[in-house]
């Protein structure tokens, strides 16, 4: 299988005046390939967002690399690497996230626009991707309306729309009860392999460990012995 | 990004309520203002302009202007300006500023003397009643009518004499005054035999300005193009109004601005989350930009056509509640309004595209 996404001994140190340097993530290395799921567990605060940003290219590393698809992710400017999240990276956030004043349609359409998709392939897109994560009655509702399950799964969508090698997503069933988070986290992986992409997951949902190809546990910014 | 700036504004009625309000408000108070400026200096020669002539002259020092001048040519002077080379048919306008008397009110009018047989100096309309008033008889304004709450058979004051209404004009309200119509007659009887312009025609191929300058030189008398006497009657508004007219547009220009320009950044600012999510997942920063403007675009554009139709609104209801103000809106200072308050508008959206500029995707993470 091809290695989509590779992070070699990165490291992340956050600095603010007048405080401590706060080491968050310190020579950690991982590799994912195309269909394979990775998940990253650890405690509160042992670094698993912060190398989620920088595997997505959020954040810059202090040291080491990101490779996305055997080319250098992390060296790049914002610019060129805010191209690469739009059309190769997609992203699964706490709570959803979603764009409030958009449905849910229209959530996920924009992102196929946005990386070059003709309205009505956007639209289309949009629309298989709800029927299958099984909220396409729900597309013409706003954020608001919607339960924490559905607007999961209506990221998940907007993840996937664009057709991503890499898929990440962070703390996914956080706000979700076991049964919703299970089915949220079970679609998502069937539709990334689908699609052939790499999906790393960052949780503290020890649950999630049954569905990984590769375990990852951090502690304190570094990998824990298995 | 116009569609997703339109979703933005769609969902936030307040927020665009206050944006475009205050863009129509804006355009309104300038188009009004503009409008009533036009109006004024419309008014102003709206009945001088019907005089024929190509110079006019008027006694040395006395000035140009209708409403204030006291001008009389002697007839020496008459019988040398008709000697000057160049000049053709020259029409006496015998007239005279005087005060209006109706009961308790006064009005302070232009009295023009008309020759029964000549159309020179008429009134520009006749609204009801006679057009050429016999001796005794007075035409006068329909907005003199309306303020001194005259009709036809009313009598009305002029220093000694007593006038019967006998015609409703219109087009001879100056805002400074009103002109008003006797019988030539009528002015020689009062003493008023003098000419105070005459009104030159040129002859084929003479230049007006050069004929006004032979004319000055030939008869000690002041000249100038019909153009110059125009402005001349007009300079007044311009002096006085139109430093006012200046000052609002940039107050009203400075307001809305800024009502747009805090609409935009609070929205951009309580929406910071929304955008950095944005850019987390790729949009780049002239997707976020574009839609920032499209916002200040279409508030621009909403507000605009608001305003302008305000101001038409205003325009065709001002006269029917006030005779005596005029708005007069020409496509082209609706246009270039709505079209610099839409610039307005999306110079007031770069505000709040600084703080865009500076926003760090990974954000994402910490809401």
């Amino acid at each position: 299988m091809s290695e989509r996404l590779r992070a070699d001994a990165v490291e992340k140190t956050w600095r603010s005046p007048g405080s401590a340097a706060v080491p968050a993530v310190r020579g950690v290395t991982l590799a994912v390939a195309a269909r394979e799921t990775a998940v990253v567990v650890g405690p509160s605060g042992s670094g698993k967002t912060t190398l989620l940003a920088m595997l997505g290219g959020l954040l810059r590393p202090d040291a080491g690399r990101v490779l996305l698809d055997g080319a250098e992710l992390s060296g790049l400017p914002e610019p060129a690497r805010r191209r690469l999240r739009l059309r190769r990276i997609g992203f699964v956030f706490q709570r959803g996230l979603l764009v409030e004043h958009l449905s849910a349609h229209e959530n996920v359409a924009l992102v196929a626009r946005a990386a070059g998709a003709a309205r009505a392939d956007a639209a289309a897109r949009a629309t298989s991707l709800l029927e299958r994560l099984g909220v396409a009655q729900r597309a013409a509702a706003p954020p608001a309306a919607l339960s924490p399950g559905e607007a999961q799964r209506v990221a998940v969508a907007r993840a996937l729309v664009a057709s991503p090698a890499v898929v990440l997503a962070d703390e996914p069933t956080a706000h979700l009860d076991a049964d919703s988070g299970a089915r949220v986290v079970r679609a998502l992986r069937d539709l990334a392999v689908d699609g052939g992409a790499a999906l790393v997951v960052v949780t503290h949902d020890v649950r999630l460990v049954a569905l990984a190809d590769r375990v990852l546990r951090l502690e304190d910014g570094r990998v824990a012995p298995a | 990004m116009l569609g997703f700036a339109w979703q933005a504004l769609r969902r936030q009625p307040a927020r665009v309520a206050a944006s475009v309000g205050a863009v129509a408000s804006s355009v309104m108070l300038v188009v009004v203002a503009g409008g009533v400026y036009l109006g004024l200096l419309d008014a102003m020669v709206g009945w001088p302009r019907t005089l024929r002539g190509d110079v006019v002259v008027s006694e040395a020092g006395s000035g140009a202007m209708l409403l204030r001048s006291s001008s009389r040519l002697a007839p020496a002077v008459q019988r040398a300006v008709r000697a000057v080379p160049g000049v053709g048919a020259v029409h006496a306008l015998t007239g005279r500023l005087v005060w209006l008397e109706h009961g308790e009110h006064e009005a302070l009018v232009y009295l023009v003397g008309i020759e029964p047989g000549d159309a020179f100096g008429a009134p520009l309309r006749v609204v009801v009643g006679r057009s050429r008033p016999a001796p005794h008889q007075i035409l006068v304004d329909v907005v003199l009518a309306h303020e001194l709450g005259v009709g036809l058979g009313d009598r009305l004051r002029v220093g000694a004499a007593t006038l019967t209404v006998a015609g409703i004009t219109a087009g001879g309200n100056a805002v400074l005054g009103t002109f008003a119509f006797v019988h030539r007659g009528a002015l020689l009887l009062g003493g008023m035999q003098a000419p105070g312009f005459l009104f030159v025609e040129a002859r084929d191929g003479v230049a007006p300005a050069a004929l006004a300058e032979r004319v000055r030189a030939a008869a000690d008398v002041d000249a100038v193009p019909a153009d110059t006497f125009l402005a001349e009657n007009q300079a007044i508004v311009r002096q006085i109004v139109l430093p006012l007219i200046a000052v609002l547009v940039v107050v009203s220009a400075a307001v809305g601005g800024a009502i747009v320009a805090v609409t935009l950044w609070t929205a951009t600012r309580e929406r910071r989350a929304e955008y950095g999510l944005l850019a987390a997942i790729g949009l780049p920063d002239g997707a976020l930009a574009a839609a920032v403007l499209c916002q200040g675009l279409l508030a621009g554009l909403l507000g605009a056509a608001l305003g302008v139709a305000g101001a038409l609104a205003i325009a065709v209801g001002v006269p029917l509640v006030e005779p005596r103000f005029v708005v007069v809106v020409p496509l082209g200072l609706a246009v270039e309004t709505a079209a610099g308050a839409i610039v307005v508008a999306l110079v007031a959206a770069l505000a709040p595209l600084r703080a865009l500029r500076r926003l760090d995707p990974a954000l994402v993470f910490r809401v």
